[in-house]
């Protein structure tokens, strides 16, 4: 190739990296608008701790991954927050790495749920939770078309998605995955444009509103301290008092 | 050559008919065991139903014909122990009994007003919620269940081993006045949807997000 066509080539690149590292800039500044317009607090970078410790297994991917513009409301002591992640990864032969970007949100459960995947169809697999297994339909056709659900553990995924829970997913717009796990429930999708991530972390809030009350029934939340805390932690939890405890 | 292709194929039509079948077997199991989880709740429900009669009997003694027809209906669907149809016919009676004796307690404020009624009022409806539950569950494994009993090629195994559709659990009616809860998303709620989407089966506009967002609405 000639030195011309390297020069263009060069330019191009440099000009498509210019392009986008402007378009991110101007997101993050919508975003930090949006944000004060909305009383919400915002943030470039994570302060939160605990970002990369969340139960699912797209926070542990990549080479190197990163949280950014996060978003969160700090008045009502609401744990709801939304937030940019990022992570790398090498595939194909050549190993070249790949940058993919998630727009998140995550809010807490008050029970202690086992792993659940609520996908639409065709939502790529490095979104989803629990990849092959058997696929659970349920009592809405409608909602059977729309989305694939895996779970570990069917009735959990039964006593979760009644059926005005399903009627509220359906409402979320075609992107959207639902996770959920330990206790925490993760809406995650693609990179959303600015405003959208507003209604992503209102989306997620709203969900945990339709989560039925019977899960708390079936599944009650993990003991957070005391004597059960060991157990539970070492995969053996129960309810019932052993050794010196009882 | 052509016989080990044949022998081949055997070998796979084996194979595959012995993962049908195992397939089979599990999902029976898992039949069983929803039945029983469905079975638990009922007996939560049955052994409710005392405490009940007798504190609503405390504040309203003349309902005589209320508190038996509770009685007998409960003594029915505890002693149905036939297929899941026919438990399914002996919960009605029982749910309309139920249904008329919490409408009686409706009259007196004073037994609304009781702290143990209230236990069991909430108990009865915390059981109720499992109860659907354990229902949709079983329901859900047994319609897994009779698609693949009838369905190509697994009807082969099933009619081969003797593998029959079972039986759904659907009762009419529920203890709750009105029926099961209604959802309404026509109303403004906090659904949400999202600008320019295309193909989208949201139907709520939700509030401007350069706007102050509004107070959280309470649930439906």
């Amino acid at each position: 190739m000639t030195s011309v066509t390297w020069i263009a080539i060069t330019i191009v690149v440099v000009v498509v990296a210019a392009w986008r590292a402007r378009h991110r800039r101007d997101r993050q500044r919508q975003l930090m608008l949006l944000c004060t317009r909305a009383s919400l607090e915002f943030s470039t970078f994570d302060p939160f701790s605990d970002t990369t410790w969340l139960p699912f297994r797209l926070f542990g991917r990549g080479t190197s991954r990163g949280t950014e513009n996060v978003v969160w409301n700090d008045h009502d002591g609401d744990d709801a927050r939304a937030f940019d992640y990022w992570l790398e990864e090498r595939t194909g032969e050549d190993r070249m790495p790949v940058i993919r970007r998630f727009s998140c949100a995550i809010v807490a459960l008050p029970f202690a749920c086992r792993r659940l995947d609520v996908a639409p169809h065709g939502v790529a697999d490095e979104v989803r939770e629990l990849v092959g297994g058997e696929r659970l339909d349920l009592e809405l056709e409608s909602f059977n078309r729309r989305f694939d659900v895996r779970a570990d553990d069917r009735r959990f995924a039964v006593a979760f998605l009644d059926q005005r829970m399903m009627r509220a997913t359906m409402t979320l717009p075609p992107r959207i995955s639902i996770l959920v796990n330990e206790d925490r429930m993760l809406l995650i999708s693609s990179l959303l444009p600015a405003g959208e991530v507003l209604l992503l972390l209102e989306a997620a809030r709203a969900m945990r509103r339709h989560v039925p009350q019977v899960v708390a029934s079936l599944y009650p939340p993990r003991p957070t301290k005391g004597p059960h805390e060991d157990r539970w932690l070492q995969g053996r939890w129960s309810p019932e008092p052993i050794g010196d405890d009882v | 050559m052509g016989i080990w292709i044949v022998l081949g194929v055997l070998v796979l039509v084996a194979i595959g008919a012995v993962v049908s079948y195992n397939r089979f077997i599990s999902q029976k199991n898992l039949v069983k065991d929803a039945w029983a989880n469905i079975d638990t709740e009922l007996r939560r429900r049955y052994d409710l139903i005392p405490n009940l009669v007798e504190t609503v009997r405390g504040y309203a003694t003349h309902e005589k014909e209320v508190f038996e027809n509770v009685t007998k209906a409960r003594a029915m669907a505890t002693s149905a122990t036939g297929s899941p149809a026919a438990q399914a016919a002996a919960e009605g009676p029982l749910i309309a009994a139920l249904r008329e004796l919490l409408a009686v307690a409706e009259a007196y404020p004073d037994l609304k007003a009781n702290q143990n009624f209230l236990a069991l009022q909430a108990e009865l409806s915390n059981t109720e919620d499992r109860l659907q539950t354990a229902r949709r569950f079983y329901n859900a494994n047994v319609r897994d269940f009779n698609r693949r009993v009838k369905q190509f090629p697994s009807v082969l195994i099933a009619s081969m081993f003797g593998f029959k559709e079972e039986e759904f659990f659907e009762v009419e009616e529920t203890i709750r006045e009105g029926g099961p809860p209604q959802v309404n998303f026509s109303q403004p709620g906090p659904s949400v949807s999202f600008e320019g989407e295309r193909g989208s089966e949201s139907s709520v506009t939700p509030s401007d997000p350069t706007q102050t967002p509004p107070p959280d609405r309470p649930d439906d």
